[in-house]
């Protein structure tokens, strides 16, 4: 078996599903610790290396990016794709589960994206 | 002498007016649904749309009912026990649905989440650090 660099090591993980990059930290912490040197935790004050760190997942990029084609309706994603919308979020719902969809993702745009002054 | 506390996971949440928004995972008799909801200290409990029950085929009206309050007026709602996943932190909670469709906003209160977890906030970076409460 060829000798991988820390390089392509590092671009591999980062290719990993977050998951599976937990799994990797996991398997590393817990060799860490047998030899006496675990991780540090992360802290708020951001001076120590976060354990997972996670950003805006497919959906919510999604959302971002074509809230204003779909103001005022029911939308419902799949790994950031648009697999139902509507104005009647139940109808919708109720639609999309009678086609088998897995795990969707089912966010409301507002017509206005205005400031809120609690619930 | 600081005060410290230490955290498992960190997330960056989107920059947007509807609040500090955290993608959730509910699942119900394994079905598992999605949806941004609100992390909200003013809320005593965890609320979401009939929608999403709509999308878990739950009869809604067959959980514990509450009245909540609210700043729009009272909202009728319905408890159901399910597994919530929230930034890879998973638990059984008990969470609220409303009974009529419409609800403008998902919520993560007090009890059902942050009685659940430690969080810390640095809005100034739009961040925020999550770990289970032991």
């Amino acid at each position: 078996m060829s000798q991988l660099t820390y390089d392509q090591l590092a671009v591999a993980v980062t290719e990993l599903p977050l998951v599976e990059q937990k799994r990797l930290l996991d398997m590393i912490s817990s060799r860490l610790e047998k030899n006496g040197s675990a991780l540090p935790a992360t802290t708020a004050n951001g001076n120590q290396q976060s354990p997972v760190r996670l950003e805006l997942t497919k959906d919510q990029l999604w959302i971002r990016d074509n809230r204003e084609n779909y103001r005022g309706e029911w939308v419902i994603l799949k790994d950031g794709e648009l697999i139902g919308h509507s104005k009647d979020g139940v109808e919708l719902a109720r639609a999309v589960r009678s086609q088998g969809v897995k795990s969707p993702f089912i966010a409301f745009i507002p017509e206005e994206d205005l400031p809120w002054a609690g619930f | 002498m600081a005060f410290e506390l230490s955290f498992s996971i960190s997330y960056v949440y989107p920059d947007v007016s509807g609040g500090i928004l955290l993608p959730v995972t509910l699942s119900v008799s394994g079905e598992q649904i999605t949806v941004d909801a609100v992390v909200d200290s003013g809320g005593s409990i965890c609320l979401f749309g009939l929608e999403v029950a709509a999308s878990h085929g739950l009869d809604v009206e067959n959980g514990i009912p509450k009245r909540l309050n609210s700043l729009g007026g009272p909202i009728d709602s319905f408890g159901h026990e399910v597994t919530i996943e929230t930034a890879e932190l998973s638990f059984q909670s008990l969470v609220y649905f409303a009974k009529y469709p419409g609800l403008p906003r998902n919520i993560l209160g007090r009890h059902g989440w942050l009685s659940k977890v430690k969080l810390g906030l640095v809005e100034y970076e739009n961040t925020m650090y999550l770990g289970h409460y032991e």
